[in-house]
């Protein structure tokens, strides 16, 4: 009897519980609403709230993350915005006038842009952003690139005047994030929005200029962004609220929008991901961005000696198919994803040229190269010079899956031309901690993130710069550089910048393989979800996402 | 007893200091953590040492845990590398979410490898004998990564199909509506489910082997044999004599287990996305920020500890035939 009360207790307690389980499950599959709320929309973020997390975007040295940029695009706007087809868009201002003789912007902001408190923005806000950046206190907090340059910021009212010293022809980068002078004056920017994006004097009320607020910040779970019902510049959010979910394993990340439990996802691309293009109820949108791969070819002492000479660089871009290497590693993901034939530009940016189309996968040319400089094949099939053998130290990242694919794919090519690339891959932290600052490799594959502005490109080229890991150096080039980088007419700097790309492109210091594809996928009762690229991420136009 | 638990804990005092300086070496000299700085282009050479220099990583090793050690002792392990955050309370954060993961997989574990083990030694040589122990050496067998992403993809996708949702893949609580009271509880055993089954599967074959040798050590031994000579109902014999003796030596693993399972469950909290204690270790070493690295690994140390010395209190306690000196 005893034994028979025990089952039935055990049998009620189990039904109990999956009664209530099904009855609180509304979630369905991708097609329905996985919020059980209507108006809210779940974002997975493959970053966020680590222990070093702090939502300052100011503080760009700190905190400034690609997934900060996507939560917070909503809430704190700018002077301009990157569009998806990488153009500068005014935001939070109507125009910009650019003077020069010395180099001058006036900012017209735009007469309805306020703070979610009513407080308008205006040239307070502009100067309180400049003098938060120069200030010395936060100097290893802030990249000072540019705001140096600025020699004042006057104008209280929505017309703001800002003088430099000297020309900065990547103006338009800075004032990408403008800070609420009337909330933060006076504070620690090093604390005050580490873990909200609130106004100090206010009880830490939620502050921002955009179309929604950060009403909620759990570390380790996830970011609330909530409609900011007090209006901004422009139209109201359509959803109530945005829930960035941190899924920071992109196999737990694809599953979850598998499973509904999250409306869409941004993850970085994987080879998993192609599964998803054929589930129903599920949009997939890819574009190429501005991560892209390369291999760097040091010319300096402590690289391959053979690396210096010109023509042995030019075997080695003929011994790469990057074409095949393209096809192979996103061909099921993107197949719009080839060669990027330029490394000052980008394939959807002003000024792209095919520079290094000239160079295709030959190893007939390089067999006829190394002939003419009395090379000979051994036993091996790799070639020898004057008693050296052609083989290289290939340094990349180790445990990053496509790159260990790729780097099979470009031994192989190089062998069957008689160059023989032996495997270096090294830890993320040792590549970049101590092998590239000290020029420590023959050859090394990793990926620049970079923005719309040319500006990377001066460091990365110019001779002795500490970020030209290469050590490849052209005096020309150098001077080139140097000009674009304080030529205010759009048109002539980008006529600078590609002349370089043509010098690179004979000179070949790099070997451009590929811009990384984006990944956007999201449940198809999403509307107004658009793919951006750029470094501004999919949010820039979070107001215009809805459900149902 | 007091002085043999006094001794132990001050014996782990220099087991404690070695190891930290040990993990915060390894930790300094093999990660970068100014690298994602150095892969920008935009960030210069100049800013970067001047950012080497305040955050003190121009130092030698030595001092750095010299400075460490000061912070961990007097601030509470200090702040982070970047964004200067405190540590502790993040810390405590994720402990309280591992205590609940690994708390509910132990108990589970616990029960149904008592029961499995109890049964098998009752059975020996049964089919259930050999079901459970072939299962057994399928869950030890079975890598944890791939349990927890087949369960993942097989127990939510098939409830689905029915528009059902009773499992959650990843996170503690839905993001949406978590509720209150019984409905969040409710939500956090969903959330929980997956990632306590794939845990369970190990530690249930572990629990279920230990559980069987030991019945069928006790089984087998003199005074359950007194026992039923003395003609008392098997039941009594079972339950009174065989299984609190046979229990004992499972009670000391089950306590070490707790301790190394405070390190968090790595592969399955990064898997489920739990804010663990696992989950806050892997992110730590990708930030490649040794502090919070070595305040993990202190509190883990620390955990580890105490469990064993639990665990041999609790030996004594239970088994009359042991004595502390």
């Amino acid at each position: 009897m005893h034994r028979r009360k025990l089952w039935l207790l055990a049998g009620v307690v189990l039904a109990a519980l999956a009664l209530a389980a099904t009855g609180s499950a509304r979630v369905s599959g991708p097609d329905s609403a996985s919020s059980s709320k209507a108006g809210t929309l779940v974002f997975g973020a493959e970053q966020g709230g680590g222990p070093d997390w702090c939502l300052n975007l100011i503080l760009d040295v700190d905190c400034n993350a690609f997934w900060n940029v996507v939560f917070q695009t909503p809430v704190v706007r700018g002077a301009f915005l990157f569009t998806p087809q990488f153009n500068w868009k005014p935001d939070l201002i109507s125009k910009a006038k650019l003077q020069v003789g010395p180099q001058r912007i006036t900012y017209y902001i735009r007469k309805n842009a306020k703070w979610s408190d009513g407080t308008p923005v205006t040239g307070k806000d502009w100067k309180f952003t400049w003098q938060t950046a120069i200030n010395p206190k936060y100097k290893d907090h802030i990249d000072p690139l540019g705001w140096e340059d600025i020699r004042s910021v006057v104008g209280s009212g929505k017309v703001v005047k800002v003088t430099f010293k000297r020309n900065f022809a990547g103006w338009k980068n800075l004032f990408s994030y403008i800070l609420p002078q009337h909330a933060l004056a006076g504070s620690d920017m090093l604390t005050v929005w580490n873990d909200c994006i609130c106004n100090p004097k206010k009880g830490n009320a939620p502050i921002g200029d955009g179309p929604f607020l950060l009403t909620k910040f759990d570390r380790g779970s996830g970011v609330t962004l909530s409609k900011n019902t007090h209006g901004w510049y422009g139209k109201k959010a359509k959803l109530d609220s945005i829930v960035f979910r941190f899924i920071t394993n992109t196999n737990s990340e694809i599953q979850a929008i598998r499973s509904g439990e999250v409306d869409a996802i941004y993850p970085q691309p994987q080879l998993a991901l192609s599964d998803l293009r054929s589930q129903a109820g599920l949009k997939v949108v890819s574009h190429v961005g501005l991560q892209w791969e390369h291999i760097e070819i040091e010319q300096g002492t402590h690289g391959n000696p053979l690396a210096k000479q010109l023509w042995i660089r030019r075997a080695l871009m003929q011994a790469f198919n990057r074409v095949a290497a393209a096809k192979a590693l996103y061909g099921t993901l993107n197949p719009s994803v080839g060669p990027l034939q330029s490394l000052v530009r980008l394939k959807g940016e002003a000024g792209y040229a095919n520079d290094f189309g000239k160079w295709n996968y030959s190893p007939a040319k390089i067999e006829a190269a190394m002939k003419a400089h009395n090379c000979s094949k051994g036993g091996d099939g790799i070639f020898t010079c004057n008693g050296t053998k052609v083989a290289f130290d290939f340094a990349s990242t180790s445990g990053n899956a496509l790159r260990t694919l790729a780097f099979t794919i470009f031994q192989d090519q190089a062998a069957k031309a008689g160059i023989q690339l032996r495997n270096a891959f090294v830890p993320a932290g040792t590549l970049f901690g101590s092998k590239l600052p000290a020029h420590d490799f023959d050859l090394a594959m990793f990926t620049y993130l970079v923005t719309v502005d040319p500006h990377y490109v001066v460091a990365t080229f110019s001779c002795g710069n500490a970020s030209n890991y290469t050590e490849y150096c052209n005096r020309n080039v150098t001077k080139w550089l140097g000009q674009s980088d304080r030529e205010l007419n759009p048109g002539k700097r980008l006529k600078l910048i590609t002349r370089v790309g043509k010098v690179l492109s004979s000179d070949v210091p790099m070997v451009p393989l590929y811009q990384r594809p984006t990944y956007l996928v999201y449940k198809t009762s999403v509307h107004g979800m658009v793919d951006n690229a750029s470094s501004q991420g999919p949010s820039f136009n979070a107001e215009n996402w809805s459900k149902g | 007893m007091l002085t043999y638990i006094i001794r132990r804990l001050l014996y782990s005092i220099p087991v404690l200091v070695a190891t930290s300086f040990l993990i915060f070496t390894f930790v300094s000299i093999t990660g970068d953590p100014l690298g994602r700085l150095r892969s920008n282009p935009n960030i210069t050479a100049e800013q970067i040492h001047s950012i080497e220099h305040s955050k003190n990583l121009d130092k030698p090793v030595i001092v750095r845990y010299g400075y460490w050690i000061r912070d961990a002792v007097t601030k509470q392990f200090g702040t982070t590398l970047f964004g200067n955050r405190k540590i502790w309370p993040d810390l405590r954060r994720v402990m309280g979410h591992t205590l609940q993961f690994i708390l509910s997989a132990i108990i589970i574990s616990a029960i149904l490898g008592i029961a499995i083990g109890v049964y098998s030694a009752l059975r020996q040589y049964s089919l259930f004998d050999y079901t459970a122990t072939t299962l057994s050496f399928v869950g030890f067998a079975t890598p944890v990564f791939w349990l927890a992403l087949m369960l993942q993809v097989l127990m939510v996708q098939i409830f689905l199909k029915w528009n059902v949702r009773v499992f959650y893949t990843s996170g503690l609580s839905s993001s949406v509506n978590a509720g209150h009271g019984f409905h969040f509880l409710l939500d956090r055993v969903q959330h929980l489910a997956l990632p306590v089954i794939a845990l369970c599967a190990l530690s249930t074959a572990t629990y279920s082997r230990f559980m069987r040798a030991s019945m069928l050590e006790v089984l087998n031994s003199d005074y359950v044999r007194t026992a039923r000579a003395k003609g008392l109902i098997e039941r009594r014999v079972i339950m009174r004599h065989a299984f609190r003796n046979a229990l004992i030596p499972l009670i000391t693993v089950i306590a070490i287990d707790f301790g190394a399972l405070f390190a968090g469950a790595i592969v399955t909290e990064t898997i489920f996305t739990l804010d663990g204690m696992g989950f806050y270790f892997v992110n730590s070493l990708f930030a490649s920020d040794p502090y919070p690295v070595m305040a993990w690994l202190m509190v883990v140390a620390t955990m580890v500890i105490i469990f064993n010395l639990i665990a041999d209190i609790l030996y004594g306690v239970f088994d009359p035939r042991i004595r502390y000196e």
